[in-house]
């Protein structure tokens, strides 16, 4: 029998170990989260992973050996074999080789490329009998690109102009899609927002308004600390036009926001929000209001003339101006009987010329306004009280005949009343007479008038201080 | 004779013992699969003309050494899963090879690798030289690019022989790496006649 040889038996442990670790090895580059090849000098595949085999469902049989050139459209492969030949060409030589390139992935429904992100290093081994090795690592970034793509769109249709400048002044490559449309501009990337934003505003600036642009394009660079003061100097409102005419041009109100590392603004994002038609309505808003406060005014202004030209100036009372306008439509009320009765009182201050001949115009006056600030006291809201002419009197009532006649004699009996004493001692003292009647639907306010006419004719001929109507009273 | 003649004969001896070798390890080869997928109609062919050493045969290798102080072999199996269940169908006892495991073909590659070593150590302990084997392991294929072919200093001499092994609509690859580190003792392989094997070979029989 033999004597079991502890060396071997060692060795036998050791690879053991070695087999299990090499296993492991393996499992994990097999459940790597992504493609892992390994390709030979003419691009056969030799070792590729399960991330692959199932990514293109065919068996790892059948892929070892075959050219990784058909996985990808003819061009996509140029572009491939370019980076490989960068990763192994003399002259080009490098140790990664870092690039983003479609896959045709048979899965592909659209039949689109996959977008992914490749990894490539070499793999270098003394034997030489599969050529250079270059190992493949490839990431899918399709749900990244399909992340990114609806940003993008959140970002692109928003309403802002929103985009970023780097240290000299340069637009990035991201904007949204309103930048152009608020700029009137097409591509942007890479223009000086100099030239595209303030240029067109830079003439109707003022020199702390240039100083705040100068601001904004050296501010990329300098510490974050520093943006909060030099913010405040930055231009916040700005016309843009690029027209000739004000009605072409935009207002932008402007915000900053520093986009720092390590505490140096490294980028400036700017957004703009289009303004144009607020400050458009505020301004209509104003003009509105001003025409409006002028149109008051001018209001005002008719009213005091109308006024001034249907008021009396000694009495207080409405002229014979103001008597066709009221009088037509108090009397259509009554004709469609939406006031049931109208009737009138004229009255007329007995003997005043005798006032006038004995006392002067100037007492005549003061009777004059006594006598008729009397017929304003004893008129209630709705009577219409007129000064005829003269000494006369009207008063118009959307009321009946016997109402009309009470405030004709109150009129009477308080005229009556009434003692106006002058400096020299003499007592002024008046009566006053009355016609009162009732307006008969289909009556013009002549004949109307005319009536009431007749019974003060009636009452100055029964002796004055009286009134007379055609009902008993 | 001079010189060159005793180098150049020694030379060709040499050559006809690392044939000797080879051809023993071929055979080893060939009649264990035999054995084990129970098929002598086993095609062997020699690899083409672009085949390098180095290169890549397939997914997986299987490899075990068998050593002693005069020579030192390594006996590889190269093979890919799908075509190595074909031509072992009747060892994994079903002719649906669609539900053998993977496991249970690297194990029973590396069984096979077991069975070569264990009758190349027969065929040397014929000449009278000991060898000892190691165990056999497995892992991808893809390995073969760390081994080196290169021919090495007088002390090892490097002999490399792979071919093809087809049955039963499978295939298998079979190599071998001889190095020579005492080639004095071994000129007994020379023109070494292998014994026929009979079929109870290595059966234990219950009487």
């Amino acid at each position: 029998m033999r004597t079991p040889n502890l060396d071997l038996q060692a060795s036998h442990k050791m690879l053991v170990m070695f087999e299990e670790a090499n296993a492991n090895t393996e499992m994990v580059i097999d459940q790597f989260p992504g493609i892992f090849l390994i390709l030979n000098s003419s691009h056969e595949i030799l070792r590729a992973n399960q991330e692959f085999v199932t990514l293109f469902n065919i068996d790892s049989d059948q892929i070892f050996r075959r050219s990784f050139a058909s996985f990808f459209r003819q061009k996509s492969w140029e572009i491939f074999e370019h980076n490989v030949n960068k990763l192994t060409a003399t002259e080009l030589r490098s140790d990664v080789v870092r690039f983003e390139l479609g896959m045709s992935v048979s899965e592909t429904p659209t039949g689109e490329d996959r977008p992914f992100h490749w990894i490539l290093t070499r793999h270098n081994v003394k034997n030489t009998g599969e050529g250079q090795l270059i190992t493949v690592y490839g990431n899918d970034m399709s749900e990244m690109r399909e992340t990114e793509k609806r940003l993008m769109e959140v970002f692109t249709s928003i309403p802002l102009g929103m985009f970023t400048v780097d240290k000299i002044g340069k637009i990035g490559p991201s904007y949204s899609s309103y930048l152009e449309t608020m700029l009137d501009c097409g591509k942007l990337s890479g223009r000086l927002i100099e030239d595209v934003l303030f240029k067109p505003a830079l003439a109707g600036m003022s020199a702390d308004e240039l100083a705040g642009v100068k601001g904004v394009l050296t501010c990329v660079g300098r510490a974050e600390l520093e943006f909060p003061d030099l913010e405040k100097t930055f231009p916040h409102e700005i016309f843009h036009n690029l027209k000739t005419d004000e009605s072409g041009g935009r207002w932008f109100k402007v915000s900053y926001h520093p986009i720092g590392n390590d505490g140096v603004i490294e980028q400036l994002l700017i957004i703009l929000e289009d303004r144009t038609e607020i400050v458009k309505a505020e301004r209509d808003i104003l003009q509105a209001a001003e025409e409006r406060e002028q149109a008051n005014i001018i209001q005002l202004q008719s009213k005091a003339v109308y006024e001034s030209a249907i008021r009396d100036p000694l009495t207080g009372l409405y002229t014979r101006l103001y008597l066709k306008d009221s009088l037509a439509a108090l009397l259509d009320s009554h004709e469609s009987n939406k006031v049931p009765e109208v009737s009138m009182v004229i009255f007329d201050i007995d003997h005043f010329k005798r006032v006038n001949d004995t006392y002067g115009h100037k007492h005549g006056d003061l009777v004059l306004a006594q006598v008729a600030a009397v017929v304003r006291k004893q008129s209630r809201g709705t009577d219409i009280p007129i000064r005829f002419g003269g000494e006369e009197f009207l008063v118009f009532f959307p009321a009946n005949i016997v109402a009309a006649f009470a405030m004709a004699e109150r009129v009477r009996k308080e005229v009556e009343g009434l003692v106006l004493e002058l400096d020299d001692k003499t007592v002024i003292k008046v009566t006053i007479s009355g016609g009162v009647t009732t307006h008969v639907r289909g009556e013009s306010l002549e004949d109307f008038m005319h009536r009431a006419d007749q019974f003060l004719y009636h009452a100055k001929e029964n002796g004055r201080n009286q009134n007379v109507s055609e009902i008993k009273v | 004779m001079d010189n060159n003649t005793t180098t150049n004969e020694a030379a060709e001896k040499l050559d006809v013992i690392k044939h000797s070798l080879a051809s023993l390890i071929r055979h080893a080869a060939i009649s264990r699969l035999e054995k084990i997928i129970d098929c002598t109609a086993i095609e062997v062919s020699d690899l083409g003309p672009d085949f390098v050493p180095g290169k890549i045969l397939a997914n997986h290798l299987a490899l075990i050494q068998i050593t002693s102080s005069l020579v030192r072999v390594t006996f590889k199996c190269h093979f890919n899963t799908d075509a190595a269940k074909k031509l072992g169908f009747r060892a994994f006892g079903s002719d649906n090879t669609k539900t053998v495991s993977e496991k249970a073909v690297l194990d029973f590659i590396k069984e096979y690798c077991n069975l070569v070593a264990g009758n190349v150590v027969m065929l040397f302990e014929g000449a009278a030289i000991d060898m000892g084997i190691g165990l056999p392991i497995c892992t991808r294929g893809f390995y073969e690019v760390f081994s080196n072919y290169e021919e090495m200093a007088a002390t090892s001499i490097i002999h490399v022989d792979f071919w093809r092994m087809r049955a039963n609509g499978g295939e298998i690859f079979g190599s071998a790496l001889i190095e020579i580190i005492d080639e004095k003792p071994l000129e007994c392989m020379i023109g070494y006649q292998i014994a026929e094997e009979s079929n109870s070979e290595g059966e234990i029989e219950f009487l």
